[in-house]
């Protein structure tokens, strides 16, 4: 990580956006328009700097994992199906084994120290992990007693979370997320079979509206403890898609640090509902819109756009998918000591850089998409590994990042994955090529800026009307330049 | 686990050529040309190609379906001979269900059979479920056949549920929110059972295929009348047969919230007993 000297930060991070409709900007244009940065309480900076979830600035340095231990769970979700001993499928609810919370805990050691990025532990199921919550809570307990300097974090489905505030908070929890997907009865009995609540399996309105109450509940007595709390939300088009922008509101109304929402992943070869049934998820365009009407107007909420929906045994940075690496048995068993001093040395040495770079991000006066938004703006992807920089191959890039930029102006959108909707050979030896594929990704933007790209994809793409740039620089400098240079060309042909 | 697929398609329009193959079956009383040509364009996915499986397979293609997709992992073993019986012994060591299929294909080349060297949970199982008009269920394990159990209630697509045990077996029909499905009869199952452990007379597993492919097939043409709701089982050590009335669960999280409120049981035309 040598590299990591170099970035620019991310202001956005650092403070809630206080928006309101700014002078010169449109109501479909208002994102960023007008919003101050309010500094952010130390506690609360302190808790996202290194959270790769919760900082998309810190998500290019720091890793994190997921531990399987909660197989069981209490509600049935129409987008999931989970799914053990699976290694080509990477979405939320899949495992390839479940761990004890002995073996949960060696293997957080083993990886602590073969992984120094890490920062952050979290319970993600595959199940509910409250809905298991002996095994989550033992699991908790050792790992905070043997890796006591790694965050621990918890993602719920919310309907056992009021009874468990106390151990959460006891247990050294600083980040929590529930999945809510709505606050109406009417909308969720399209989501929710059923679930299972006070000894009896309930359906229809009557589970959706015991799940909302409780989900509310607990939500509101974690932010009453200091607890730091994050709300996932799956959108569903013709479902929940319009009710979010409500979801949202509702959230931030009772001190939510942060919502995602996330593309509902769907198709046949899950196996869930709503794939067996022929629901689709959203486009990247369609999640898109749907994350601005959620930060800007009424929702005014901080949203999360850069979560690549990982596995219930996920390991590394966000985008990489290790967990194949740490599936073996040695990882489970081997009694080895910790040692903290290579990480901690490693995170000092990236906290460095990226103070050095926000100096120099500050001295470009480059915005991230806090103040007013210039008049001209074009989407432009990104081939990155991170730490800042351009700095990967367009054929090597497995996903782009894209930015919305302008003159001085750069604003990240989202992440997307060349074979984020392929699982395994049997499902991707389809005619498209990668190549095909990226270009289909990429269709709305004006540029792809890379470290470097051969002849013929850069003709296919220039066929396509996209422009391809190579560059080894700061991600928010070049597509501030970019975007300004072919946005001012659009503005000149305009003129003509 | 990764799935290997392969295709034994069949010639494109060949089928109304053929019907004279079948006029046996279609001067059965209510079955007729009209039964004959929706098998002709109807799918049966037939997950596990075993004795029973096989069996059931052999039987769907001889009576006209118009494609078979076959889902079973792995090579083919010595022990497995006794009952396989679209295998041939010069074929130990080699993917069963490719050689099942090719065995279905020589025999009827006009069935299109899809071969997928791979067990239920694979993706590729449930993208071809959602194109089937009737499944059977031929695994030998708890797990799989309650995760195509769930798949079958999900998509409303009817299960032929069928399994064997020693000289014993039995047969029911499930279709979601009408009759109960496996988990309301079985429960999680026995976890502590063996998929290979249990011993197969390979005329039992063959006979009980025979009767998941005539459920199959009154299933896909409304003719006759199907084990919906009932429990057929049949012992050939001593040929004692039962039927018995299956009732819903109404707890059940696989289907119970595809039962109206306040409602336990149902008969076999979905009335409340």
């Amino acid at each position: 990580m040598s590299s990591s000297g170099i970035n620019v930060a991310q202001e956005v991070e650092l403070g809630i956006p206080s928006r309101k409709a700014g002078g010169g900007c449109g109501v479909n244009t208002n994102v960023g328009c007008g919003s101050k940065v309010m500094p952010l309480d130390p506690s609360v900076r302190e808790k996202v700097a290194n959270h790769p979830c919760y900082s998309q600035e810190a998500h290019q340095y720091y890793a994190r994992m997921h531990v399987a231990v909660a197989p069981g769970c209490n509600i049935q979700c129409n987008f999931c199906n989970r799914k053990f001993d699976c290694s080509n499928e990477s979405r939320p609810g899949v495992t390839s084994r479940l761990l004890s919370p002995e073996e949960a805990a060696n293997k957080v050691r083993y990886v602590a120290n073969r992984v120094p990025q890490l920062s952050v532990v979290g319970i993600a199921g595959p199940g509910d992990p409250l809905a298991n919550s002996d095994r989550t809570f033992r699991t908790l307990g050792l790992i905070a007693e043997q890796t006591p300097d790694l965050r621990l974090c918890l993602s719920t489905n919310g309907l056992a979370l009021p009874d468990h505030i106390d151990r959460i908070v006891d247990s050294g929890v600083d980040h929590v997320t529930v999945t809510i997907n709505m606050v109406d009865p009417e909308v969720g009995e399209r989501i929710y079979p059923w679930v299972y609540f006070e000894g009896k399996r309930r359906s229809g309105k009557e589970a959706a509206q015991i799940l909302s109450e409780r989900q509310l509940e607990g939500l509101a007595s974690l932010v009453s403890k200091g607890i730091l709390c994050k709300v996932n939300s799956v959108m569903i088009p013709g479902v929940n898609d319009e009710h979010l922008v409500e979801v949202s509101r509702v959230v931030r109304s009772m001190g939510v640090f942060l919502h995602n929402v996330m593309p509902l992943v769907s198709s046949p070869e899950h196996g869930t509902y709503f794939g067996l049934n022929g629901y689709r998820g959203p486009s990247p365009q369609e999640l898109a819109i749907l994350q601005d009407r959620c930060s800007s107007g009424d929702g005014q909420m901080k949203v999360m756009r850069h979560c690549r929906q990982c596995r219930a045994d996920a390991v590394g940075m966000l985008g990489e998918d290790r967990s194949e690496e740490f599936s073996g048995d040695e990882a489970l068993l081997a009694p080895e000591a910790y040692d903290a001093d290579e990480r901690r040395a490693l995170h000092q040495e990236i906290e460095r850089g990226r103070e050095e770079l926000r100096a120099q991000r500050e001295s470009l006066r480059i915005d991230l998409g806090t103040g007013y938004r210039p008049n001209s703006t074009v989407l432009v992807a990104v081939a990155t590994k991170g730490s800042g920089l351009v700095n990967q191959h367009f054929g090597q890039a497995r996903e782009f990042w894209i930015y919305e930029a302008g003159e001085r102006w750069a604003r990240f959108i989202q992440t997307r994955s060349v074979d984020r909707y392929c699982f395994g050979p049997e499902t991707c030896n389809d005619d498209s090529s990668p190549l095909d594929r990226s270009i289909s990704l990429l269709r709305d933007c004006a540029a792809v800026i890379c470290s470097k790209i051969g002849e013929e994809p850069r003709r296919a793409l220039a066929l396509a009307g996209i422009e391809a740039i190579e560059a080894y620089d700061l991600i928010e400098k070049t597509v501030a330049e970019v975007g300004e240079a072919i946005a001012s060309t659009n503005g000149d042909r305009a003129a003509v | 686990m990764k799935a290997r697929i392969s295709n034994y398609t069949r010639p494109a329009d060949s089928y109304p050529g053929i019907l004279g193959r079948f006029e046996r079956q279609i001067g059965v009383e209510g079955f007729g040309a009209e039964s004959q040509l929706t098998l002709g364009r109807s799918t049966a996915l037939v997950a596990g190609i075993d004795g029973l499986g096989g069996t059931a397979a052999l039987y769907l293609g001889a009576a006209g379906i118009g494609r078979l997709i076959l889902c079973h992992p792995g090579v083919a073993e010595e022990p497995d001979l006794n009952r396989q019986i679209l295998l041939t012994a010069d074929q130990i060591g080699e993917p069963r269900v490719f050689n099942a299929a090719e065995a279905i294909s020589l025999r009827y080349p006009d069935v299109e059979v899809i071969a997928i060297d791979a067990g239920v949970a694979s993706p590729a199982v449930s993208r071809w479920l959602v194109n089937s008009d009737v499944v059977l269920d031929c695994r030998h394990n708890f797990v799989e056949r309650l995760e195509l159990n769930r798949m079958c209630i999900s998509a409303g697509i009817p299960l032929v549920e069928a399994a064997m045990d020693a000289a014993w077996g039995y047969v029911t029909v499930i279709r979601g929110g009408v009759t109960p499905c496996l988990e309301c009869i079985v429960g999680p199952g026995d976890p502590g059972w063996d998929p290979l452990g249990f011993p197969v007379i390979g005329v039992a597993a063959g006979t009980i295929g025979c009767l998941a492919a005539a459920e199959a097939i009154k299933v896909l043409t409304n003719w006759g009348i199907t084990l919906e709701s009932t429990m057929f089982t049949l012992d050939l050590a001593d040929m004692e047969s039962r039927r018995f009335k299956l009732s819903r669960d109404a707890s059940c999280p696989t289907c119970s919230h595809l039962m109206p409120a306040g409602l336990g049981d149902f008969d076999r035309e979905g009335r409340s007993a």
